[in-house]
């Protein structure tokens, strides 16, 4: 893993859209087209917003996936990770071929249906974040390292939800839904490449647990140790707590 | 193929101490064997993620190789044997080169362990080849240096291999990094091809050193008239089956460290870009090992202790030293993992030398290569059954994260421990030392 430490959210988000449009560039010129996953939450708003701007990636050849969507969660919900996607990068890149969750529909169905499709050929690049609980997608601690099921149902603990309350998407925790659809772990390491965008001072914890403790289910996001090429992007802020040896060493 | 030494060296001066540039390129062809085959294992981590692999489809393509490595030895050697020295081992480095460049035409699994098993297969005759080479051209007295020094390439060919195959990977990709290991083959056999011939028939050879080795080869005759000992006679002997198992429990945990350890440093975290260094050191570590086993050996042996005494006291050293490796469960410290894992290959190291020589101390002429080529097969199964365990148990433990490969080290690091107990128990003086059917020790 690449631990790459910038000096703010802004020159964050600026060198990681740089190195994720590398990556979309580079996999339409070699195969034709790319295939990517996206996250979504309020780490990623800089990110996207610089990604959306660079006017050389052909994105009609790209084709979108997307982590994670709350269960019952109507798309015209402010907080709904489709609605997000929508405004925030589809919009805007007239990408026409992308999969999304739908919240509203039998779960177990969706996922099924949705894992076949994302199956069908290799994931090039996945952009990924790391929740304040070191959540990947919305597998939350102690996450399944197991399934290999594309998609699972996962029931989102009490840190998980604070957190979306926190960031302003819902009034109170008892609003938030208690149930998601989330990429699978395993699934989420079988992209090629994985690009993680995690800025702020409150991630400083869950960035240190991760990237300098074991790796385990009660550190989901640790597992991304163990893909061979994966890059993190953090700033001042969330590498704080860092022992600066080890973010120089890995 | 034949070429007459006169056409290549005419009128040419002899060339003083010839066998040891005999045996440099027998050190080279062993480099080149080991840097072939260590390009899987250093690119296994990426190729895992490229192809999808299991630890399972993994732990399989290694044993294809495994599986035409430990049968074609065999094969090879009757081969090298009928054929000659020069055109075996011309044959084995042609054929496993060729192999390693068409391995990047490979595609998936099947493919790979088509490949690997054709590698293995054209590499196995490197042991028996270079064993006969040096038979051919050493006396008794240096034939164990000999041994060492061809033997140690695989040891330096392991710590070189990283640097070749992984700059070569990041740069270019995974195709272009088993193209040029392959080259490297060819660039030896235009050496070997001007340079080895046998020590009657080499050019360059002085008078004193052609009259010296041949004095050697007649007492090699002579022995050789004796009718040799059968399988079944020798599977009889404890000394037999504790030679077998010095090496069938010993071979299985170095074949861990050559073709699991850059995939047991992913799985704990640590990336192989900033761990090069890692995954050469426990390689020279084990040619300290070899070469500490056999000086440490002689010299007990000249401070007046038997040559049984001073052999199992490295077996005991090597068999207690390898538990090294159990302590690496509870760290994620690059430095401390491979500090570790280079002493255990250390102690490894000298006991496997012991293993080697164990087939000479005990067995007469007649009967070594046979009990020796029985330790190989018995090593060879051994690596393969634990090979199988490596992968299933990696897999089915892959949602401990950090400590998906702990069981398989304990054991790993028992294993040695376990070899060393039943050599201490079984290979002793016994009626069939009195009787002369084995030497005594």
């Amino acid at each position: 893993m690449r631990v790459e430490i910038l000096e703010d959210k802004i020159s964050l988000s600026k060198a990681a859209a740089e190195h994720a449009a590398r990556v979309l560039r580079n996999a339409i010129r070699r195969q034709g087209h790319v295939r990517l996953i996206a996250a979504t939450g309020s780490s990623q708003f800089e990110f996207l917003d610089r990604l959306t701007v660079f006017s050389d990636i052909d994105w009609s050849r790209a084709e979108m996936f997307h982590l994670d969507e709350y269960i019952g969660l109507p798309i015209t919900h402010p907080a709904s990770f489709r609605k997000y996607l929508m405004e925030r990068l589809i919009s805007k890149t007239k990408i026409a071929n992308y999969h999304f969750l739908d919240g509203e529909r039998d779960p177990t169905e969706v996922a099924r249906e949705m894992g076949k499709e994302l199956s069908i050929a290799p994931i090039d690049v996945a952009f990924v974040g790391i929740g304040e609980n070191g959540h990947l997608a919305f597998n939350d601690p102690p996450a399944d390292f197991q399934s290999e099921v594309p998609y699972i149902i996962v029931e989102l603990d009490e840190a998980c939800r604070r957190q979306q309350v926190n960031e302003g998407w819902f009034a109170t925790v008892a609003d938030v839904p208690a149930r998601a659809i989330s990429m699978t772990v395993r699934q989420i390491l079988r992209a090629k490449e994985i690009i993680a965008v995690v800025p702020d001072g409150r991630k400083a914890q869950a960035v240190k647990a991760c990237l300098e403790g074991e790796i385990g289910p009660m550190f989901p996001a640790s597992i991304l140790r163990q893909h061979p090429d994966t890059t993190i992007y953090l700033d001042k802020n969330s590498a704080s707590l860092l022992n600066p040896k080890l973010a120089k060493g890995c | 193929m034949t070429s007459s030494p006169a056409d290549t060296f005419i009128s040419a001066r002899p060339i003083r101490k010839l066998r040891w540039w005999i045996g440099g390129l027998l050190f080279a062809s062993t480099v080149i064997n080991y840097i072939d085959r260590q390009s899987l294992s250093l690119l296994a981590p990426y190729l895992k993620q490229d192809y999808r692999w299991t630890n399972t489809d993994y732990a399989n393509i290694l044993i294809c190789f495994r599986l035409a490595y430990a049968f074609g030895q065999a094969m090879c050697g009757r081969m090298i044997d009928r054929i000659g020295t020069k055109r075996g081992l011309t044959i084995s480095v042609l054929w496993y080169s060729v192999v390693s460049i068409c391995t990047s035409l490979a595609s998936g699994v099947y493919s790979f362990a088509t490949f690997r098993f054709l590698l293995g297969a054209g590499e196995s005759a490197n042991w028996p080849g270079a064993t006969k080479a040096v038979s051919e051209w050493f006396r008794k007295s240096e034939r164990g240096l000999a041994a060492a020094l061809f033997d140690s390439g695989s040891s330096i060919g392991g710590a070189i291999a990283p640097f070749i195959v992984l700059p070569i990977y990041f740069r270019w990709g995974w195709r272009p990094a088993f193209v040029l290991p392959g080259l490297l083959g060819f660039l030896w056999l235009v050496a070997w091809r001007k340079m080895y011939f046998s020590p009657k028939d080499h050019p360059r050879i002085s008078a004193e050193e052609q009259r010296l080795i041949a004095e050697d080869t007649a007492d090699l005759k002579r022995s050789s008239e004796r009718p040799s000992p059968r399988w079944r006679d020798l599977l009889k002997l404890p000394q037999t089956w504790g030679t077998i198992i010095s090496k069938a429990l010993t071979d299985p945990v170095w074949f861990f460290i050559t073709d699991w350890f850059p995939v047991y440093l992913v799985a704990k975290g640590i990336s192989l870009k900033g761990g090069l260094f890692a995954v050469w050191i426990p390689f020279i570590a084990a040619d300290f090992g070899n070469f500490f086993g056999g000086i440490a050996s002689w010299f007990l042996i000249k401070r007046g202790w038997s040559v049984g005494a001073a052999r199992k006291a490295l077996v005991v050293f090597g068999g207690i030293g390898v538990m090294l490796l159990i302590p690496t469960i509870l760290t994620v410290n690059l430095a401390l993992i491979t500090f570790l894992f280079a002493s255990a290959t250390f102690c490894y190291a000298a006991f496997s030398t012991i293993a080697n020589v164990l087939p000479s101390d005990l067995f007469h002429d007649d009967s070594v290569a046979s009990v020796s080529g029985l330790s190989g097969t018995g090593a060879g199964i051994g690596t393969i059954v634990a090979f199988k365990l490596i992968g299933y148990f990696s897999d089915a433990n892959q949602a401990m994260g950090t400590h998906s490969f702990d069981k398989i080290i304990l054991v790993a690091g028992l294993i040695p421990f376990a070899g060393m107990l039943l050599v201490l128990v079984l290979v002793r003086n016994t009626r069939a030392t009195e009787l002369g059917l084995v030497r005594s020790i």
